[in-house]
């Protein structure tokens, strides 16, 4: 194996495995996330479908919660976009960088520093299934220039992998987000 | 004993511990919870598996922490839908109970939280 | 075995249902139904043109997805009794999909709404599901097939939103996830005795040996569980009968089969 992983650039192993040899685990593992997340959403009141999910948190200005929310989003960022660019050669990755990128995204939505978007936005949605579709894009453009789908032609391996998980990372990060904050509750107010 | 046999015996303990919990365990909340540590030992065991299986040239075999990658995200997006449900299942009906209707008092429906 | 020609035919009916569901969750609304329906029907040309392939050549499809070749990679394999599923799961999804025009209707110039939109992109997901499940050649793939189909199954047992529809829905996804679980246990032992998850491949490397016997109790009692059979069963009436029509038919003729 160790031979192959040479032939994809990619310095880590597991994301060789992940994005090169199973590609196809790694693009249904973001289906599994989404149809998670569909599931979620439907079982709203029938009033409150496209409406902001989870709870409505009131901002406390002085509050011990407010300030972190303030501090630590910039490092926790930063954290996660390392985690997420070294995770072609170290251990890290889209998900682990998604992961710490959704938590930060949550301390600022539970301090009321900011609102959940309404589940209804076109934007919302178009982040939400980027990710995957450049996958499946990129996909296609290994059975016309590799002559398989999901391959990789030489020498572009590892460019390719960087930009499939590039536009995985926001899809990834607001699933992983909504999931956490559950059932659209509230009617959307202007 | 190696470590590999040491993380092996671990993991079957979890997963013991885990279809105990869930077969004895009535409320849905904690069966969530057993079904988590189940796959918590599966998830041990890939990484035993992963460490015995170690290659030339490798610290240890990377196939099996791919999956562990992938298992972990289906077994988080399960745990999501599964808690949404036993939320929204307190918001329509005013309880968790598992069993059928006619042991629950009817269905009532607070009013929807704003 | 190696790639046959036609081969691109077999990830192209995995995928087509999941671009549908993609391109319906961003169009929105009533957009999502007329998605539905395209899909369907380019979904049932790609079948139609596999099961052609297969009749054809009279031999087995198989696809290497990248070009890796197990067990470094994934295969996907289609044979005749693949293809005779497949196309069983076309038409049963054709016939539901015009079935359930009236009854998730969403009429024009109506905002997207609950119920219509949550239907047409589960029955996508349930399509897609089911086709991996048939031409997985992959132990692993499987498994994340078997989760997508109960992710797609449980939220249409709930879909009415009534206190028993939730009941059933939650007694169903423990039962489910159980029962992926145990696969899921089995197909890790299997790998560690024997180093692939190639179908194909430990097909031809099994022994009879006490793991092979404890793996094929783990993955039988957790499929069992998912196609509740008996005493596995309990589940499965609540779920099915709470669920609305074209909901029901779904579940009944597809999800449970998937397994």
């Amino acid at each position: 194996m160790a031979q192959h992983i040479d032939s994809t650039g990619v310095g880590n192993p597991i994301t060789a495995v992940l994005l090169a040899f199973r590609a196809m685990d790694t693009l249904l593992e973001a289906m599994v996330l989404l149809l998670a997340l569909l599931g979620v959403w439907s079982l709203a009141a029938d009033q409150h479908w496209g409406g902001r999910p989870g709870l409505a948190y009131t901002l406390q200005p002085n509050s011990i919660l407010t300030y972190t929310a303030r501090v630590l989003p910039p490092l926790g960022i930063m954290a996660g976009l390392y985690i997420f660019w070294v995770g072609a050669d170290a251990p890290g990755g889209k998900f682990q960088g998604a992961t710490l990128l959704a938590s930060m995204w949550l301390l600022v939505l539970i301090a009321g520093l900011s609102k959940a978007p309404p589940l209804k936005r076109r934007w919302l949605r178009v982040w939400l299934v980027l990710g995957p579709l450049v996958f499946i894009g990129v996909g296609w453009l290994g059975t016309l220039l590799a002559g398989a789908f999901l391959a990789y032609p030489p020498g572009m391996a590892k460019p390719l992998i960087v930009a499939i998980e590039l536009a995985l990372l926001p899809s990834l990060t607001l699933i992983l987000g909504l999931l956490m904050l559950g059932i659209p509750r509230r009617s959307v107010s202007p | 004993m190696n470590t590999a046999t040491l993380f092996g015996l671990c993991a079957s303990a979890l997963i013991g511990m885990g279809v105990y919990g869930l077969l004895t365990n009535p409320q849905p909340l904690r069966k969530i919870i057993a079904l988590n540590i189940i796959g918590s030992g599966i998830f041990l065991l890939f990484g035993a598996i992963a460490y015995r299986g170690a290659g030339a040239g490798m610290g240890s075999d990377p196939v099996p922490q791919a999956l562990l990658i992938t298992g972990i995200v289906v077994a988080f997006s399960a745990t999501a839908l599964a808690i949404a449900l036993l939320l929204r299942l307190y918001e329509v009906t005013g309880s968790v109970s598992l069993a059928s209707d006619e042991a629950n008092p009817p269905d009532h429906k607070p009013g929807a939280p704003e | 075995m190696s790639p046959t020609t036609g081969g691109w035919l077999l990830y192209l009916a995995v995928l087509l249902p999941f671009i549908g569901l993609m391109l319906g969750l961003v169009l929105g609304g009533r957009n999502a139904q007329h998605v539905a329906r395209v899909t369907m029907l380019l979904g049932f040309t790609t079948v139609s043109a596999l099961a052609w392939h297969i009749i054809e050549s009279g031999h087995t499809l198989e696809y290497w997805l990248g070009g890796w070749a197990p067990p470094l990679g994934i295969s996907l394999r289609a044979d005749g009794l693949s293809m005779v599923m497949l196309l069983v799961v076309a038409v049963v999804i054709m016939a539901v999909g015009i079935y359930a025009q009236a009854d998730f209707d969403t009429p024009q110039g109506q905002p997207e709404t609950r119920r219509p939109f949550s239907f047409w992109l589960l029955m996508l997901a349930v399509w897609g599901s089911l086709n991996l499940v048939l031409v997985s050649g992959d132990l692993f793939t499987l498994y994340v097939a078997l989760e997508l189909l109960t992710f797609a199954g449980v939220p249409l047992v709930s879909l009415d939103g009534r206190g028993e529809n939730l009941r059933a829905a939650l007694r169903y996804i423990l039962f489910a996830l159980l029962g992926s679980l145990l696969y899921l246990l089995g197909a890790v032992l299997l790998y560690g005795a024997y180093g692939t998850l190639d179908i194909q491949l430990l097909a031809g490397l099994v022994r009879p040996e006490p793991l092979t016997w404890a793996v094929l109790a783990l993955m039988t009692v957790g499929l069992l569980a998912k196609t509740a059979l008996f005493p596995l069963h309990i589940w499965l009436p609540p779920a099915h009968a709470g669920a609305p029509a074209a909901a029901s038919a779904l579940l009944s003729a597809l999800v449970i089969k998937g397994s």
